[in-house]
């Protein structure tokens, strides 16, 4: 039997007494058996010194290879044998909770709040704050509401000081609506401006699941020197199709605010029906959202601006509503309840 | 409003249902809250006439009767009602009917007797609630016909938002009826009227401007004869019950033109002098409550006392009784604003003063008293005695300019100059079209339009808002201002949220209770002057209560709770308006009597620590002088400075008293307030820089010392720092532990040492740990126990 042929029994043997091994201490001895000094493979290269110098081109090459074979068989071998012995003897149960360190929550309106202001931002928006408690100037008279107006019944007010002998407009009150910091930011900025403002407001009356006396607005604000209708559509249907991640078309519809003319009811279609009619939209396709307008030319002069100079609309609409809409939250009073186990409940 | 939709319809002559018609009020004109099908469940109730009564052969308390509806053959009804009689007009539910009760009419077996149909109680028709017996209608009643319109109940209640600027135009039928002939293309019908024609003048005087117009007349020969029933069901249709036929022709023209009219009996009203209320003088009103009037009232006097409170009530002196025989009509206009003043102060709100605050046009009190007088004419036999109008300032049209190019900018709307103008004609407005404008000569009526704005809103609304085509807002690419503050509030709010505190927000308001829980005397709030509770009447000063009142709430589901309140706190200043400090409020409330809470919550405070430059200092000397504080356990309590001295705010645990006032039991709770603003002022955001890495190896030594049970670790700390010399990396406090026994505390510190340019011998570090004991043994109140 030339050498070449032990070669090939020796490595069928060998082979299949490492297919046959069964634990790793199998594989550790056939290593010792077949690669060892004592193997008869070794035994191989330590004759070939005997060999004719034509038979050596032969052999040492095949022998060099089957010992390379031989250690890769034994490797895969041993590491599927390691590889059972750890699954048998140390197996865990991955479905058992993980060891976590309790991380809390943002409350569901800071989640929307971000949202909003991450998405108008992305405009170009500023955001911009006010008082919480604020002259009756800047919430009524600046905004075309002074006092006797039929439009300041509709936001039944706190009221802070309310002297009957104070000076016009000098009375100070809870905000009812985020416009008070129009003619704020108005008289300290020049046009072109693009601003939100999202704050507490407050109106005195009576809670029930969707009235609260305490509640979150938003104000859009965008002045320019031909800012139209149109732009206010484009700007709204942008920010809702970003907020609800579908696409949502808005609808006007006539309203009254002091502070705007034109001024508008504003709709979006309906975000569980896509606007063709379900019970969350009364069948009308369309969810109420907020009251908008074009910026009363009264407002820009109340701000100092020159009358008739400039163009803007202003809309407004309440964070809790959204907030319902997005979660599909019945009852408002949830908001400021305290509850861990309703705030719990969202992530952003 | 409610309005009716057949008044409407017969004003308008649509031929839209009520249904399509809030379609089209709701794109171009008002909001319709609701619709009201009066009709609905009478569709299938029919007159009936009883022909035949007959014992039931099976039931003592049941009739058989058979009843004419008009068909071919009379029905067989099997009726329960004690007083159903041959001859009777009755209504007849036909089989099918759904009657708005509730109740199906099906054929039926009634205890072996077929029935075709049920004769009607009140309460199964819905129109009242009597069940004592079927109704019986007046003889004349038309066998057959539908009991619905017999009885006024086909019709439908419109019930309808009107804007406050719509108030001058469109409380009222005819309004809204030229709202709809606007809208389907048609010009409005004009309020018109001449004052009826008299003979004598009726004697009235206005001595006050805040009357703009009274319009007055005196009609007798009155015979006071039931209300028409159509006019009671339109009254109803609008929510108006009916009185008598006087008072209820008045509220009729009131629904029809938005003017309100008053009756005086003329007994009670020889004369008028419309003039303001003088001090002391009093009224009784129509309610039967008297009121204590003011010099900013205007009352209708009869020259000597006041018999009504001028747009707002009548007197109940003067009212229409059952005797009255003359009458005299009022038909006026106020001053909306002393109206509005009025309503208010004597809390009387009435459809009249209702009207007359949303400032009503002058010009519709005499069409009003004409369409009054014709109508008490006809149906009393009124004979017009006096009459008088008194209208010092007419009110004429006024014009409006409009710039074409205006339209189309406000709007970004292209639209011809055709539909602009047929549009504001059909609104009844004349417009002339120049080169550049139109001129708009507006209807008295539309008080609310008064500059171009209102004109080009007119155009929007009427053309369709649905017209105009969203356009991108054109600026420039510009980075919008920070809002430096916001920023910092979102990441102190993402700490908290990361180091286990569950967000909330609290009212920015609390009770008096909450300011003397906490130990903030009330004083130094600021309050609401008509709080919507008691609960509500200060304005917070601390996110305390807020904080003690949700945890009390969450412990009744968890055995520990972490929140954290960020809003702002109210501060009274000597100027207009308070300071507004945004503050994040933050409690633990958990089992343990050693602080744990107290603990935990510096942890948070921290983790804030570490966007603050220089971190926080703990001091627990507690200026009362610095600022209001809240009542806080003395011994666990600390202010919190940045390196500067800055108060940030204060960490402690709640006093027991406080906890029991918010009934929380069996754990302790932990309270801290920081300023965002003062921890913003301070932000590591633009101060941070790197540090390059340790290039070579870095030792660290523990050393651990018995020190006094009431040293301030952070001192010790300061001392080892300062001490170990300048290969000192960091030291920090590893573990501190008090053992109560013996009153024996110790204090492990961890020492890092490195040098920038070799790796440190063992000797080096040495020396420096020596340097260390040395310095802190020195006093000989501390003992170094360890050193490794």
């Amino acid at each position: 039997m030339d050498t070449i042929t032990t070669l090939a029994q020796l490595e069928k043997d060998a082979l299949h007494r490492i297919a046959a091994a069964r634990d790793t201490r199998d594989t550790e001895r056939l290593r010792k058996d077949f690669l060892g000094k004592k193997s008869s493979l070794n035994a191989l290269l330590r004759g070939m010194k005997d060999l004719s110098a034509e038979e050596k081109k032969t052999v040492g090459p095949a022998v060099n290879s089957l010992k390379q074979r031989l250690t890769a068989a034994l490797d895969a071998k041993h590491h599927e044998l390691e590889d059972a012995c750890s699954a048998m003897t140390e197996w865990i149960d991955v479905t058992a909770p993980g060891t976590r360190r309790y991380i809390g929550h943002l409350h569901p309106l800071t989640i929307v709040q971000r949202d909003i202001e991450e998405i108008f931002t992305s405009l170009g928006f500023e955001i911009a704050d006010g008082p919480d408690i604020d002259t009756e100037f800047y919430n009524f008279d600046a905004v075309n509401m002074p006092d006797d107006h039929p439009g300041r019944d509709m936001q039944d007010t706190f009221w802070i000081s309310q002297d009957p002998d104070r000076a016009k407009g000098s009375g100070t009150v809870l905000r009812t609506q985020t416009s008070s910091v129009q003619v704020r930011y108005m008289e300290t900025h020049t046009p072109p401006l693009r601003i939100i403002v999202p704050g507490r407001v407050f109106r005195n009356e009576a809670t029930d699941p969707s009235h609260e006396h305490t509640f979150h607005q938003f104000e859009a604000l965008v002045v320019g020197p031909d800012v139209s209708v149109a732009h206010f559509l484009s700007i709204a249907e942008t920010f809702f199709t970003a907020f609800f991640r579908q696409d949502i078309t808005v609808r006007l519809r006539p309203s009254y605010f002091p502070f705007v003319e034109p001024g508008f009811e504003f709709d979006i279609s309906c975000t569980s029906c896509k606007g063709v009619g379900c019970t969350v939209c009364k069948k009308t396709g369309w969810l109420e959202v907020g009251g908008a307008g074009m910026v009363h030319q009264n407002v820009f002069t109340a701000a100092g601006y020159p009358r008739n100079a400039y163009q803007g609309f202003a809309w407004g609409f309440g964070v809790e509503r959204l907030a319902m809409m997005k979660y599909h939250i019945d009852d408002i009073r949830l908001f400021h309840s305290g509850d861990t186990r309703f705030t719990a409940q969202f992530t952003r | 409003m409610l309005y009716s939709y057949q008044w409407l319809k017969e004003l308008s002559g649509t031929t839209r249902s009520a249904t399509e018609l809030t379609e089209l009020f709701t794109v171009h004109s008002f909001e319709v809250e609701h619709i009201d099908d009066l009709s609905r469940g009478l569709e299938k109730v029919v007159i009936g006439e009883v022909l035949t009564k007959s014992p039931h052969p099976n039931a003592d308390r049941l009739h058989v009767t058979t009843v004419a509806v008009g068909a071919e053959k009379p029905l067989t009804i099997v009726c329960g009602a004690p007083n159903v009689a041959v001859g009777q007009k009755v209504p007849v539910a036909l089989v099918g009917a759904h009657l708005p009760s509730g109740l199906t009419i099906k054929k039926s077996v009634i205890r072996g007797q077929a029935s075709e149909g049920m004769i009607c109680a009140e309460d199964e028709l819905s129109i009242g609630k009597n069940h004592d017996g079927i109704i019986v209608l007046p003889d004349d009643a038309p066998v057959g016909a539908s009991f619905a319109a017999y009885a006024g109940r086909d019709d439908t209640v419109i019930d309808m938002k009107i804007l406050p600027n719509r108030g001058h135009d469109c409380l009222s039928h005819i309004g809204v009826a030229n709202e709809i002939r606007a809208l389907e293309g048609k010009k409005g019908t004009p309020r018109d009227g001449t004052l009826p024609r008299a003979s004598a003048l009726f004697d009235a005087r206005v001595t006050t401007d805040r009357c703009r117009r009274y319009s007055v007349v005196a009609l007798d020969n009155l015979t006071l004869a039931a209300t028409p029933a159509w006019m009671v069901n339109r009254l109803r249709a609008c929510g108006v019950h009916s009185v008598n036929v006087i008072v209820d022709v008045t509220n009729y023209v009131m629904l029809e033109t938005g003017q309100p009219l008053h009756a005086f009996d003329g007994a009670r009203a020889a004369r008028i002098v419309v003039r303001m209320a003088k001090p002391k003088e009093t009224l009784t009103l129509l309610d039967n409550v008297t009121h204590a009037l003011t010099p900013d009232d205007i009352v209708i006097t009869d020259g000597t006392s006041p018999i009504a409170l001028a747009g707002v009530m009548g007197g109940a002196h003067s009212a229409i009784t059952s005797t009255t025989a003359t009458v005299v009509l009022e038909s006026a206009s106020f001053d909306a604003s002393t109206i509005r003043r009025m309503r208010r102060r004597h809390n009387v709100l009435t459809d009249a003063a209702f009207r007359f605050e949303r400032d009503i046009d002058p010009s519709l009190t005499v069409p009003a008293i004409a369409r009054a007088t014709a109508l008490l004419r006809d149906l009393c036999g009124a004979r017009v005695r006096a009459a008088v109008d008194i209208d010092p300032a007419p009110v004429t049209p006024w014009t409006i300019t409009v710039k074409r190019h205006a339209v189309r900018a406000l709007l970004g709307l292209t639209i011809d100059d055709a539909v602009i103008v047929d549009i504001l004609t059909r609104l009844g407005m004349d417009v002339t079209t120049t080169d550049d404008a139109f001129t708009v000569c507006v209807p008295t009526v539309r008080r609310d339009l008064t500059t171009p704005e209102d004109i080009i809103e007119e155009i929007g609304r009427m053309h369709g808002y649905a017209n105009i085509t969203p356009a991108p807002l054109r600026a420039a690419v510009a980075a919008p201002a920070p809002n430096a503050l916001r920023r910092y509030e979102h990441t102190v709010t993402d700490v908290c949220v990361a180091s286990g505190f569950d967000e909330m927000k609290s009212y920015s308001y609390y009770a008096p209770d909450d300011a003397r829980a906490i130990g903030i005397d009330q004083a130094r709030h600021i309050s609401v002057l008509n709080p919507l509770t008691p609960e509500f009447a200060l304005m917070r000063r601390s996110m305390i209560p807020g904080l003690c009142a949700a945890a009390a709430k969450n412990l009744r589901y968890a055995s520990e709770t972490r929140l954290c309140d960020i809003g702002r706190i109210y501060a009274p200043t000597d100027k207009a308006l308070p300071d507004e400090v945004l503050t994040l409020g933050a409690a633990v409330a958990a089992r343990g009597t050693a602080g744990e809470q107290f603990y935990a919550l510096k942890g948070l405070a921290e983790n804030i620590a570490a966007h603050v430059d220089g971190g926080f200092l703990y001091d627990d000397t507690w200026p009362d002088h610095e600022a209001p504080l809240p009542r806080l356990h003395s011994a666990r309590r600390a202010v919190i400075r940045t390196r500067d001295g800055a108060m940030a705010g204060w960490i402690g645990e709640v006093p027991a008293r406080t906890q029991k006032h918010y009934g929380i039991k069996n754990v302790r709770v932990a309270v801290m307030e920081l300023s965002i603003a003062t921890l913003l002022a301070h932000s590591t955001e633009t101060t941070q820089k790197y540090a390059p890495l340790p290039k070579y190896p870095t030792v660290e030594r523990d050393l651990s010392m018995l020190v006094p049970p009431r040293l301030h670790v952070a001192d010790l700390l300061a001392v080892v720092t300062k001490s170990a010399g300048p290969l000192l990396r960091n030291a920090s406090v590893f573990d501190t532990y008090h053992n109560a026994a013996t009153n024996e505390r110790s204090v492990a510190f961890r020492m890092t040492f490195a040098a920038p340019d070799r790796t440190l011998t063992a000797d080096e570090v040495d020396a420096a740990v020596a340097a260390v004991i040395t310095r802190v043994e020195k006093n000989g109140d501390i003992t170094v126990r360890q050193a490794k």
